[in-house]
């Protein structure tokens, strides 16, 4: 009778007879992967609430409705990048243990890639927490070494020391790009874990940072001045310091020469370039699989919605030169939408884009103004729905952005190296140069300006706001945006809202971010 | 001295080789072909015993006459009336537990569809509600409440002996959105018209033979067997017509024109946004009545045939059947069609051995179209809500496009009539045993069982509608097939001794189910003229999913029934079961049980009493399980989640989420119940009353606990936690008037139920069930409260000006372009200690989905050959959230809504103290908290079936029997406020946890029909 009543598990694997080799190792590594490409993370939820959700963004009302209009708890996704995160954390403390005990059936090196790869992967979803929540749990362990299932927030200072220590572990650990032992193209490697660091430095160093922050925008796209805000929790980071690491950490990483910026903005986009030269580290999909998203749909001016949901603001299109590549070469000028009809951007440059070729392109000067970029249209299938294209999660030019700015803060104003790593993104973009002479706050808000015009639509912008303090200030200053787009923001907007059913199960959580 | 005579039936056909006896002499004979016989008696002898397979038995009186006339009655009459108890059957009025039964009349008066339907409303504590009004929808049933939050309400049905296991949704191929929640019917393989009769038990002692499956209850079907007499052809026909009984009250073009137009005025009133109106000229709606229920409604026609032939003589009896049933839906494309064969043969091979078999072979076909889904303001929100909520302004008929960025629904029209959704079910079932009558006391009883269902789907999404539009065609094929053997070997000893009776039953059984199910799918094809057919066409493959399981239950049982002086009844049982779904350390327990009956009526002093010819006391106790989950659910999983590097797909593992932790400690729930039972039979019978009292408390409840997200895993499979139930069942049946003109029978049941969550364990204080829509959680589960409690926010009526904005807290140093939106919007009454916002804290229980009382009432009349029947049933005190509505709430958006919600909105400047719901405004921002808005009182009284009937005299035609004619109507009114199309509505089937919820489900009909029965 006992035998008959033995399961036989036929269609699952059980983790009592795995991670017993090299090959399961790897197996299980690739299983932490995969949680960044799920529909709480990169399908939709996480860069729909990051992406949607800053001054220079506009789209369709019915898109941008929710999380775009400051009302991230009418979008189904809402809970999507903390479930993501403790997945990509929980996964990776599994392997940290279960490899670590491999001595036997495993290349050594392999091994300390892999746990590499884990510290790494758990560090960035540290890092992705605490700027959307604030202070959140820390869990190293798996449930099978510390069962607690109660764990309370840690400080935001506590969670930047466990992220940087992952990051320190990651960058000792990993393999730079192009060993031979690096592993396919899409892990991650040192060189990441260095850009990883420095930003992680930066953002600390920006958040406790004081002064005033220049912007521009508004309703009439002025230049407006706005004293910061200290973000809360940054209060006892000492600003400065780890304005220096960041710069260091910047430099030791240009100095490995590893990586490079592709001179073409064109190239930079074409589908042969992901994972090669600028591109440190992307969302990975891939056509035929379950790993496809809809980026190119809401993001690209041919899409099954005739047109694209999402592209960014004539304001922030009249912030870039008229020659600068990320415009000129960046931005669709003259398209077809799938039925055919024939539109032209921007309206008040008729004069070069009406006419192309004696083919004549419409724009009626209001709802047609809809600046697209090329950064997600480049995929296997552009009339499909669903697509292979790639999400930067960091690309080069950062790295010589995070240095400008890291360096003018550590300095009290920019340094000549500051303005020759600023110099190297704008000149790539055929950009003139930035005017000689800024002083600390003129310099600081001139690569904040930069960041947007380099990153537009890549999940920066809102980070950058938000860890300077001055989210609120910008988007209320706005009001209601182009296409009807609310921009108004409540003080509760400056953290996500933690799900309900961590609130609800974790005992030692007493209560939501303020206003949720 | 020598006598003869004659044994006929009761239409006095003469029965050949009935066996006629002396008692206390061994002098034996049998009838002729005539149904004669002739016997010398010894002096002394004084009875005579007749008897006769399939008939009461005869005691006949030995006289001075030398001829007698012996008729024999079919084992029918009340009293008499053999009951299945499970591995037996007693006497009804030996019975000790709380056991209820339906007659075939009773089952097929009103000719339903199913057997669940046929139930409704019929027995006391027996809830049955249907899932939802589409043709071969699922129903749920509970018996005496909910035990259970994850185990199902289910209780567990047993055809011929032999358990039938599987659930509705366990039945339904995996169909392409997860959030199709429509359910199949899993016991629609058995057709009403073929079941004698169906017992239900309903108390713990009863129900705890059948161990950790008797929890909810158990229902033992018994189909239909030959009858002794001549053989017999019956047919049944039944044709009828349904329409959907309510349409809802939405905005004609006009209406929503104006709406339009006044939603984006308050837009730039209150937010300064630049839109322009949408529908500058509005005359040229004027003259338009588009109303989209119209076009996708219609009259639905439905037809059934039941044929059959019988018969039986002393050697066996045979009863074949077969059926065929259509059914149009009443919204256009849905229906479904069955056709089915039973066979019942049973055979004595000589005197010892006897065998037989009960098989049934179906094949249904139910085309669906796509209601009921609960993914809030989805474009893919199914047919009903496209109905509700696509403009009116638009009258043509339009494909999906993907521009519709106002409304981004399709047309429901395309979408009910381009998309194809068929599941098509084929089921075996076969109960067969062989026994064997070692003496005259003991017999054994071989039982197996075989039970086959294959299952498919074949669905596909056009790339006119919304679903298909961007894949370019969705396909998907997907089966389910499971097959379970039973074997159970049952030994059987009755004795008298003078004042003692005793029955002893032991058995032992064995049941494996083993079961496999595989979806694939594939996107972007060519066009769309094979739909599903050539997968190979497809651009897009996706992998295919399957999965294996099987799981086996091993069990050891017995039973003893004591009797004394036919006034003491005593019955006792044990089950000892082990699972292999169980953890390792938990995979066996027992089931004890125990009960007394007083037949007090027996008693000397209630001989004078003559106006009472029955009083029966019951009392018992009884423990049983419930394991009603999925195999594997005790261990610990890896799942599989792949990762593409550099454009090549790799091989991924980790914990499943939805697994969890692994459990080696899982068991099964435990039932402990208590019941207390008197039954009352007054004037001969004419009016009988049952009364039960029961208590019954179920601990280690098996639940999903939530886990923190931030642990990594979802949930884990505990057992944790303990519920009560107790209630009160009052049944009332009564031969008013009865005589050969005119008769009147009433019977009435009624029952009350209260649950309570005594505890949920694992320290957990509360714990919300799954979402019902993307925001929405409102099923608490709290210690005190009842399972089914509703949980939300309560409106304060909403901001009437700009002051009242700026002096809540909540708006404090808010800029002034939120203070300015938010008039005319929602007030929310803060319950908690910070008034400076609305948050998780300010919810407060504020419904529960449980009925105070549920009632039937059945009246049938009869004039001479006239008869008519009208049956009521109802459901007191409960709530149903509405969710039809749910998804308008963005109210001033470009869908459409009720003219109740267009009427109610708040209107600067007007008297808004009756106002219901916020001011239109096109807007995205708006987040309706879940509050009484969308619960409402689903109580109902309904008249479910009258039916008027006419038999036409016997043998008024030649060679045939009886005819009866009939017509009917079933839900003929239905007395309710509920604002949506029915309110007996259940979108998520056999969840207990999340009971009563409308989630735009497919509407309820009414059928008239005409009905045919004949026998030759």
């Amino acid at each position: 009778c006992t035998k008959a009543l033995e399961e036989t598990p036929y269609s699952f694997y059980s983790p009592g007879n795995f991670y017993k080799n090299e090959s399961d190792a790897k197996i299980a590594m690739n299983g932490v992967y995969s949680a960044l490409n799920t529909w709480e993370m990169y399908q939709q939820p996480f860069w729909n609430l990051t992406v949607l959700d800053d001054d220079h963004v506009s789209g369709a009302d019915w898109f941008l409705g929710t999380s775009g209009a400051g009302n991230p708890q009418g979008y189904w996704g809402v809970d999507g990048p903390w479930v993501g995160c403790y997945t990509i954390i929980g996964r990776a403390n599994t392997v940290l243990e279960n490899v670590g005990k491999l001595e036997t059936d495993i290349d050594a090196e392999i091994k300390q890639r892999i746990l590499g790869e884990c510290y790494f992967l758990r560090g960035w979803a540290y890092f992705q927490l605490v700027q959307l929540y604030g202070g959140v749990p820390i869990r190293t362990m798996t449930l099978s070494e510390d069962p607690e299932r109660n764990r309370p927030r840690a400080s935001v200072e506590e969670v930047y020391a466990a992220i940087i220590a992952d990051f320190k572990k990651a960058e000792t650990m990993l393999f730079p790009a192009g060993h031979a032992k690096a592993g396919e193209l899409g892990r991650v490697t040192r060189g990441l874990a260095k850009g990883m660091l420095a930003k992680t430095y930066l953002t600390m160093a920006s958040g406790a940072a004081t002064g005033n922050v220049s912007v521009r925008g508004g309703q009439d796209n002025g230049y407006y001045t706005y004293a910061k805000n200290i973000v809360a929790g940054y209060e006892n980071i000492d600003s400065k310091h780890y304005a220096e690491l960041a710069r260091d950490k910047a430099m030791e990483l240009i100095l490995d020469n590893e990586y490079s910026l592709y001179d073409s903005w064109k190239e930079l986009w074409a589908k042969g370039s992901r994972n090669r030269r600028e591109h440190m580290w992307e969302v990975q999909s891939m056509t035929g699989t379950a790993f496809m998203n809809n980026l190119h749909n809401y993001f690209s001016a041919l899409s099954t919605f005739g047109r694209g949901a999402t592209w960014f603001t004539n304001h922030h299109y009249l912030d870039y030169e008229d020659a600068d590549l990320r415009v000129l070469d960046g931005v669709v000028h003259n398209y077809a939408t799938n039925t055919g009809t024939k539109y032209f951007y921007p309206s008040w440059q008729a004069a070069i884009y009406k006419t192309i070729n004696g083919v004549t392109y419409n724009n009626n000067g209001t709802t047609d103004d809809r600046a697209y970029v090329i950064k997600y249209a480049d995929v296997s299938d552009p009339t499909l729905a669903n697509s292979d294209a790639y999400f930067p999660l960091m690309r080069y030019s950062e790295i010589y952005l995070i240095y400008a700015e890291a360096a003018n803060e550590a300095n009290d104003g920019p340094t000549t190296e500051a303005y020759t790593y600023l110099k190297k993104v704008r000149d790539r973009a055929h950009a003139t140069e930035a005017p000689a002479g800024m002083d600390k706050e003129q310099f600081r808000s001139f690569v904040i300006a930069e960041r947007a015009r380099e990153f537009a639509l890549e999940g920066v912008r809102r980070f950058d706001l938000m860890r300077w303090g001055i989210y609120l200030q910008v988007m209320n200053k706005i009001g209601t945006g182009q296409n009807n787009i609310s921009k108004v923001r409540a003080p509760r907007n400056l953290l996500l809202p933690i799900p309900l059913s961590e609130i609800n199960s974790n005992q030692s959580i007493p209560g939501n971010n303020p206003g949720w | 001295k020598p006598i003869a005579g004659t044994v006929t039936n009761e239409t006095g056909e003469p029965l050949s080789n009935a066996t006629v006896s002396i008692r206390k002499t061994s002098l034996v004979t049998k009838t002729n072909a005539q149904g004669k016989f002739f016997l010398e008696v010894p002096a002394g002898a004084t009875t005579l015993v007749v008897t006769y397979v399939g008939m009461d038995s005869a005691i006949v009186p030995i006289t001075n006459a030398a001829v007698y006339t012996i008729q024999l009655k079919p084992l029918a009459s009340s009293l008499s009336d053999v009951i299945v108890v499970g591995y037996g059957s007693v006497k009804k009025s030996d019975l000790t537990g709380s056991v209820q039964r339906i007659s075939r009349e009773d089952l097929i008066r009103d000719n339903p569809g199913n057997v669940l339907q046929a139930m409704q409303g019929k027995l006391a504590g027996v809830n049955v509600t249907q899932n939802d009004g589409a043709p071969g929808a699922g129903l749920s049933i509970r018996i005496r409440g909910s035990n259970s939050v994850l185990g199902g309400t289910e209780p567990l049905y047993v055809i011929d002996g032999v358990p039938f296991n599987n659930s509705s949704s366990g039945s339904t191929p995996s169909a392409i959105g997860e959030d199709e929640k429509q359910s199949l019917n899993a016991l629609a393989f058995l057709n009403p018209a073929d079941i004698e009769s169906i017992d239900v038990l309903k108390d713990a002692s009863a129900t705890a033979i059948y161990g950790s499956r008797g929890a909810n209850g158990v229902v033992l079907i018994t189909t239909r067997k030959g009858k002794v007499g001549r053989d017999k052809v019956e047919v049944l026909a039944n044709v009828g017509v349904a329409e959907v009984t309510k349409k809802l009250k939405m905005l004609s073009p006009l209406e929503y024109a104006k709406f339009q137009n006044l939603s984006y005025a308050n837009a730039r009133k209150y937010e300064g946004a630049t839109f322009n109106d949408p529908y500058p000229d509005l005359s040229k709606f004027e003259n338009d009545h588009t109303d989209w229920q119209n076009s996708i409604f219609r009259k639905g026609f439905q037809q059934q045939y039941t044929a059959n032939i019988s018969g039986a003589n002393e050697n066996g009896n045979h009863s074949i059947s077969f059926n065929y049933m259509d059914q149009e839906g009443i919204i256009q494309n849905s229906g479904y069609r069955k056709m089915g064969l039973n066979l019942n043969l049973n055979r004595n091979l000589g005197r010892i051995f006897r065998i037989g078999t009960s098989t049934a072979v179906s094949n249904g076909i139910t085309r669906g179209v796509k209601t009921g889904t609960d993914k809030s303001d989805a474009a893919s929100a199914g047919v009903i809500r496209a109905a509700l909520t696509y403009p009116t302004t638009i009258s043509t008929i339009e494909e999906y496009d993907g521009s519709g960025e106002g409304y981004f629904i399709t047309n429901p029209v395309i979408y009910t009539n381009d998309v194809l959704n068929k599941v098509n079910a084929l089921n075996i079932f076969s109960s067969n045993f062989l026994e064997i009558n070692l003496t005259k006391d003991l017999k054994f009883r071989q039982n197996l069982g075989f039970n086959y269902g294959g299952n498919t789907r074949d669905q596909y999404y056009p790339r006119t509608v919304y679903e298909g539009f961007s894949a370019r065609g969705w396909g998907l094929k997907s089966d389910n097939l499971w097959t379970s053997v039973i074997t159970e070997s049952i030994i059987n000893y009755a004795k008298s001794f003078g004042e003692h009776s005793l029955n002893f039953m032991g058995a032992a059984t064995y049941e494996k189910t083993s079961g496999q199910w595989k979806r694939a799918e594939a996107k972007d094809f060519p066009n769309d003229q094979l739909e599903n057919e050539n997968f190979k066409a497809a651009a897009l493959i996706m992998p295919v999913t399957n999965n294996r399981y099987s799981s086996a239950l091993v069990s050891f049982l017995g039973r003893i029934n004591y009797s004394l002086l036919d006034k003491y009844l005593l019955t006792a049982s044990i089950r000892r079961d082990g699972s292999s779904k169980f953890g390792k350390t938990n995979k066996w327990a027992n089931f004890p049980s125990a009960a007394f009956a007083w037949k007090i009526h027996r008693e000397d002093f209630m001989k004078e009493v003559s106006w009472i010819n029955e009083l029966g006391l019951r009392v018992s106790y009884g423990q049983t399980g419930n394991q009603g989950i999925g195999a594997y659910s005790s261990l610990a999983k890896l799942a599989v989640y792949n990762y593409p590097f550099d454009g090549t797909q790799y091989t991924g593992l980790a914990d499943d989420v939805y697994a969890g932790p692994a459990n080696d400690s899982l068991i099964w729930e435990t039932t402990t119940a208590y019941n207390l039972g008197v039954d009352l039979g007054l004037l001969d019978g004419r009016i009988n009353f049952h009364a039960d009292a029961y208590y019954k408390k179920t601990k280690d409840l098996l639940q999903y606990i939530t886990t923190a997200p931030s642990t990594s895993f979802e949930r884990q499979l505990r057992n944790s936690g303990t519920v009560e139930n107790k209630g009160i069942e009052l049944a009332l049946d009564a031969r008013l008037v009865s005589n050969k003109q005119f008769e009147w029978k009433a019977a009435a049941n009624i029952a009350f139920n209260r649950n309570k969550i005594l505890e949920l364990g694992s320290g957990l204080k509360e714990q919300f069930a799954a979402n019902i829509s993307t925001g929405d959680a409102p099923f608490i589960q709290r210690v005190g409260l009842p399972i089914g409690a509703l949980y939300g926010y309560v409106e304060d009526g909403f901001f009437d000006n700009e002051a009242e904005v700026r002096n809540s807290p909540l708006y404090t140093g808010n800029d002034n372009s939120i203070i300015r939106r938010m008039i005319g919007e929602v007030k929310y009454r803060n319950l908690d200690k910070d008034p400076s916002s609305i948050s998780v804290s300010d919810q407060t229980v504020i419904g529960d989905v449980n009925p105070n009382y549920t009632f039937g009432i059945t009246n049938n009349f009869r004039y001479q050959n006239f008869d008519l029947s009208i049956f009521v049933n109802g459901v007191q005190g409960n709530d149903v959230i509405n969710m039809n509505t749910r998804f308008n709430d963005n109210f001033g958006a470009g869908k459409n809504v009720t003219e109740d919600m267009l009427n109610g909105a708040w209107v600067e400047g007007k008297d808004n103290s009756k106002a219901t719901g916020p001011k239109a405004m096109r807007q995205f921002w708006r987040n309706m908290l879940f509050t009484r808005r969308f619960i409402e009182d689903g109580s109902f009284v309904r008249v479910k079936n009258v039916t008027i009937g006419y038999n036409f005299p016997q043998n008024m035609i030649r060679n045939i029997r009886n005819i009866r004619l009939a017509f009917g109507v079933n839900n003929l009114f239905t007395f309710t406020d509920y604002s949506g199309f029915d309110p007996e509505v259940n979108s998520y089937g056999d969840n207990p946890a999340m009971f009563g919820v409308d989630l735009g489900g497919y509407p309820n009909s009414r059928t008239y029909s005409l009905s045919l029965r004949c026998s030759f």
